[in-house]
């Protein structure tokens, strides 16, 4: 091969390696992402074919009608105080875990991290219906207190996303040079000391990263999530303390539908930047305090 | 390996936490697996069973779907994550961004839209629908973005290409076997998202004998008892069983913390 090609192959090779994602992410995210926005400001009926030309312009009205429900709030509550528990339990839990296999034999590591992978492989449906099973009578679920059945979709996101975030964690505590740790040790510093102020300081970019990962998911489940429901419980009433993105779907009508997906992504964006913003405002004081 | 007597009574004891914390990590699963002892439960399993002759049919679809968009999304991943760390190109870090983008798009905000566009390309009604999008996943390209970030050699890399080895021969015969553990967590991961993606399995509502389990489970599985759930539960976990090994090898090699 002469040198021109070899540099034309240089060239060429990174955008021939990342075309299959580029293809995907503009056929099936983006395309649908630019219609979905389209809907949002046009009056729209689902169900027949999609023709921008016959879709009148209603500017933010769609919007407006999303704000004046008053399920709205009460779904962001709930949404909210979901994803801030489950979230919360689920980080503790698994950096308290990683560490715990951190050290415990290395023979059982492995084992033990592919056992708590386990539930990782079960939907988080399929989780909440086992832990409700004493409740089912027949086709419906009876006789359940809705702070409990809130506990058990807190409870089965918990014990699906756990195993997943442990061996992120566990990985990222593995790379953590030994020589820091013992000097650490050697100095007198406790075992507790070396993971508070040595490991958990060298890994927060990682938990981080797993932070804003986790409350995506937790958003993608609370939408997905059969137990937000009104159709599992007996009478078909929705418990309205599990008021969520469902909820409001299937209150409202197909037009506002687009609307109500743009107002939550733009919740789930917020949530996102959250931590973001509080890290630049940390950094901040921390200039201002030096 | 010696360990100080203080080291090793450190080790017993999260050694023993650890044991307990995978036993309660088990314990909801095993009535699942205790099915399997009683006679009366396959009984009732294969009565009820009748009444939903397409059941097996779904099976199958949610087998083909899962294991071609495993094998695809393994693939793509690796091929994407690898243009992305060796090469520094124009459009590196707007790639970079769009992978966080797609991440923190919610399916719900795009699946009416989405199944507009599979429309639009004839996916709808066939089951090519139901994995095709699913082929470079976002969280599977990040995955080995940061696994490869950390491993890669850049020098070996330089080697080779002074010694004449093309991009593509660098990448089979020196990437991707090193790359071995991330692809089964990548496949693992996958497996599970296309097997239980329900809301993906809309598309191919229209068609009785394309729709694939887990639509099947929602809608039949809280009439027939958990005996289904043994069919939900297991195929899935014997996919975590044949990956175990290669995890096992990734959870050795470690990952950067920034």
């Amino acid at each position: 091969m002469n040198q021109s090609n070899k540099n034309l192959q240089h060239k060429y090779s990174p955008y021939l390696f990342t075309m299959p994602f580029i293809v995907v992410v503009l056929l099936f995210n983006i395309y649908p992402f630019a219609i979905s926005l389209f809907t949002s400001f046009h009056q729209w009926q689902f169900g027949g074919l999609f023709d921008p030309s016959t879709m009148p312009y209603v500017g933010w009205e769609n919007y407006s009608l999303v704000f004046s429900d008053p399920i709205l709030i009460r779904s962001i509550l709930s949404i909210t105080v979901f994803i801030i528990i489950a979230a919360t339990c689920i980080h503790v839990l698994a950096l308290f875990i990683a560490k715990s296999i951190m050290l415990s034999y290395p023979l059982i590591q492995t084992v033990f991290i592919v056992l708590i992978l386990i539930p990782f492989m079960i939907e988080t449906d399929t989780i909440s219906r086992m832990f409700v099973s004493p409740y089912i009578e027949g086709e419906w679920i009876v006789e359940i207190n809705k702070y409990l059945v809130y506990a058990i979709v807190i409870l089965s996101m918990v014990f699906h996303y756990v195993g997943f975030f442990t061996l992120l964690y566990f990985m990222g505590l593995k790379n953590i040079n030994n020589e820091v740790k013992e000097a650490a040790l050697m100095e007198g510093a406790s075992k507790f000391d070396v993971f508070f102020k040595i490991e958990l300081p060298l890994i927060k970019g990682l938990v981080y990263s797993m932070i804003i990962l986790s409350i995506i998911f937790l958003f993608q489940e609370s939408s997905s999530q059969e137990f937000f429901r009104s159709r599992l419980f007996k009478g078909g009433t929705t418990n309205e303390f599990l008021f969520t993105f469902y909820s409001l779907l299937e209150s409202n009508k197909e037009t506002v539908q687009a609307a109500i997906t743009w107002v939550f992504f733009v919740i789930i964006i917020s949530f996102v930047t959250i931590p973001i913003i509080i890290k630049m405002i940390m950094n901040k004081f921390k200039r201002i305090n030096k | 390996m010696n360990y100080s007597n203080q080291e090793m009574v450190v080790r017993v004891y999260f050694s023993v936490f650890i044991i307990v914390i995978g036993y309660l990590f088990l314990k909801p699963l095993l009535p699942v697996f205790e099915m399997f002892k009683s006679f009366d439960n396959w009984n009732v399993f294969i009565t009820q069973i009748k009444y939903y002759p397409e059941l097996f049919t779904n099976i199958f679809i949610s087998l083909k779907i899962s294991m071609l968009g495993t094998l695809f999304s393994c693939i793509f991943c690796t091929l994407v994550a690898y243009g992305l760390v060796i090469y520094k190109f124009k459009f590196r870090s707007i790639i970079i961004l769009l992978v966080f983008f797609i991440l923190l798009i919610p399916s719900s905000v795009k699946i009416i839209p989405f199944i507009i566009s599979l429309n639009k390309i004839g996916l709808t009604e066939s089951d090519w629908g139901l994995w095709v999008p699913n082929v470079v996943p976002a969280l599977g390209v990040l995955i080995v973005y940061y696994y490869l970030t950390s491993i890669v050699n850049f020098e070996i890399i330089d080697a080779a290409r002074v010694e004449g080895a093309n991009e593509w021969l660098i990448f089979y015969k020196i990437i991707l076997p090193v790359l071995k553990p991330a692809i089964a967590f990548i496949a693992m991961i996958q497996f599970s998202i296309i097997w239980n993606a329900y809301e993906l399995s809309v598309v191919t509502i229209g068609v009785e004998e394309l729709r694939p389990a887990a639509h099947q489970f929602r809608t039949v599985a809280l009439r027939v008892p958990p005996v289904a759930m043994i069919v939900f539960t297991i195929i899935p976990l014997f996919f975590l069983m044949l990956c175990s090994y290669y995890i096992g090898q990734f959870i050795k090699s470690g990952i950067k913390h920034s």
